[in-house]
């Protein structure tokens, strides 16, 4: 074959690695964004709560706020909120979530590891987050996190992994790839 | 011609007051500098202190308070965790480890912890770097001691040296418990944390010294002996603050919840990264205020260099005819001019690091001793470097301004400066 069909065939070649490097690298970063509802199965609900809790040891008509027996009750259906079930279908999923940061391991500014949660005030006076609404993310090297008050859009791989928690429940954690404002 | 020799040469001809100015130059640009470093090592050391802790409890108190006694050994806790609260919470099926903690007294200025041997095995500081020792192993005895690397080095105790503790917080203290020596049986490797200028007791030690202690005080003719209070229960009362790890960390605002709405006692947990983040955004502001005052200073300084090299351009009026006279032209002037305005900039840029570095040396022994945080000599970091550069080349554009006022001068002046 002459030079000039040579370097056709190569400009073909290169340019066709080239749009499928892009074409692979486009559908690697693209993440799904996801809303915490997402986070919850579809029979979480309030009637399902009920169902895990005995109530026949409770007489709930007579009790009032400061009963024991109350706290008590109510203890229970936070252990029950605290081991909220997860959506299995998520395990690994490439996912982009906004949320607010409640930093956990840091080094001078830089964030290592944190709690990413739908509200800012979750580490505060608010009842917590069942435990399908938090997401321990791990980022890659530190994160220099802004204020507290703002939130953030967290993107990677979505790890569904058994807690060691007598109840055997599960958790999410979010490996995360980039963390960007959320504007 | 070469400039730069020549610029050189005409300084040291004003060399007094080039120094000066030089002076001025280096110690607005060291503030900016020194500023800078203390801030960055202060958010360093608070961060490196504690890692792998996932909540603090103590009694009830504001956050940043429970914070900064449990941990960094500043400030005192307004209350005590009862020991029956503290049994209840370690059997939390969420809990994975607990380590208690029993302030309140202290050697020679250096706090006296009391805690378990599950302080060695839990306690992490920087990146999840677990405590080691340097001689010796953790306390078995009701009255062995485990030093922090500071505390052993300072007031030069080895393994096997005895020690009294007294009661408080103070450097003396006119209450001591000298009737129960403690023994030296470890020593701890440095971390850089305050735990290098604490001492270790176990809960029982702590509780055998205050045995025969009534309201704070020790009241004569009920003493017990050492080896009396072996004997006895020293199961403490209560506990000052307690570290928690939890099985699953996403379970741990729920457990937050129910230490802090617990119904037996007032009781508060922290999460310490939170916490530490919110002592961060209150202390911004004073910290921003400081480097705008930083920046205004070597703004200042920038316009004090100006303003001397302006002043002098009069005086030097017949140096620059005989430069004119030895075939500079006008041109020529104006970038002498530039050019040691520049060149003030970048001395002073240097001088003000030389500087810097000196005071944060000598400083540091001070800062660390008090304060426990870890003054660094390093590069100031990125974005100030870009700053600074920024600054080098203001410093050699300001110069345009008498290096213009010169330019007219020697147009005007021809040959002959009437001067």
């Amino acid at each position: 074959m002459n030079s000039t069909v040579w370097k056709n065939t190569l400009c073909l070649a290169f340019s066709t690695l080239l749009l499928a490097s892009v074409a692979v690298t486009v559908q690697a970063r693209e993440a799904t964004e996801i809303q915490w509802d997402d986070l919850m199965p579809a029979n979480f609900s309030y009637k399902t709560l009920r169902e895990q809790i005995d109530f026949s040891q409770y007489d709930l008509s007579s009790l009032s706020d400061d009963d024991p027996e109350a706290q008590r009750l109510y203890s229970d259906m936070t252990q029950v909120l605290a081991n909220a079930p997860v959506v299995d279908a998520l395990g690994g999923a490439n996912i982009k979530l906004a949320g607010f940061v409640v930093p956990l391991e840091m080094d001078g500014d830089s964030v290592y590891s944190f709690l990413l949660v739908p509200y800012y005030g979750a580490c505060i006076h608010t009842p917590p987050p069942p435990s399908n609404q938090i997401v321990f993310v791990q980022t890659q090297g530190g994160y220099e996190m802004g204020p507290m008050d703002e939130p953030v859009y967290v993107s990677g791989t979505l790890m569904i992994e058994a807690q060691q928690s007598e109840l055997g429940s599960s958790g999410y954690t979010l490996y995360a790839g980039r963390i960007d404002p959320y504007l | 011609m070469n400039w730069i020799r020549l610029a050189l040469a005409s300084l040291w001809n004003r060399r007094t007051t080039a120094l000066l100015t030089l002076g001025m130059v280096a110690l607005s640009l060291s503030l900016l500098l020194t500023v800078d470093r203390v801030r960055e090592d202060t958010r360093a050391s608070f961060s490196n202190t504690l890692s792998g802790t996932d909540l603090i409890v103590g009694g009830r108190t504001g956050s940043l308070n429970l914070l900064l006694y449990s941990v960094f050994r500043i400030g005192n806790a307004t209350n005590n965790i009862s020991w029956e609260s503290y049994s209840d919470l370690r059997r939390n099926s969420a809990v994975d480890w607990t380590v208690p903690l029993s302030l309140g007294d202290s050697h020679r200025g250096y706090r006296v912890i009391g805690t378990t041997t599950d302080y060695f095995d839990h306690y992490q500081y920087g990146r999840k770097q677990a405590l080691s020792f340097q001689s010796g192993q953790p306390f078995d005895d009701v009255y062995d001691v485990v030093l922090g690397a500071e505390v052993a080095e300072v007031l030069d105790y080895q393994l096997g040296d005895d020690l009294v503790v007294a009661h408080g917080l103070g450097t003396t203290s006119f209450e001591n418990h000298d009737d129960k020596p403690f023994t030296v049986v470890g020593i701890l490797e440095a971390t850089g944390t305050p735990v290098d200028r604490s001492l270790h007791v176990p809960l029982e030690g702590i509780t055998a010294m205050h045995v025969d202690w009534q309201q704070g005080v020790k009241l004569p003719g009920f003493e017990i002996s050492a080896d009396e209070a072996r004997e006895m229960d020293l199961t403490p009362d209560s506990v000052t603050a307690v570290l928690v790890g939890m099985k699953s960390r996403v379970q741990t605002f729920s457990f937050q919840r129910l230490i802090n709405q617990y119904r037996a006692e007032p009781l508060s947990a922290i999460i310490p990264g939170a916490t530490l983040q919110e002592l961060w955004q209150l202390i911004g502001i004073a910290e921003n205020a400081l480097i705008a005052v930083s920046f205004m200073v070597v703004v200042t300084g920038l316009l004090g260099m100006v303003t001397v090299i302006l002043a002098g351009l009069n005086e030097r009026r017949r140096e620059m005819a005989i430069l004119r006279a030895l075939g500079a032209r006008p041109g020529h002037i104006l970038g002498l001019l530039m050019l040691e305005s520049g060149l003030y900039g970048v001395a002073g840029l240097l001088a003000g690091l030389l500087l810097h570095w000196g005071v944060i040396a000598l400083a540091s022994i001070w800062v660390q001793g008090t304060y426990g945080i870890q003054l660094t000599l390093a590069l100031p970091s990125p974005t100030l470097l870009l700053v600074l550069a920024g600054f080098v080349g203001l410093a050699f554009l300001v110069g345009l301004l008498p290096g213009w006022k010169a330019y007219r001068q020697s147009l005007s002046d021809g040959l002959t400066a009437t001067t």
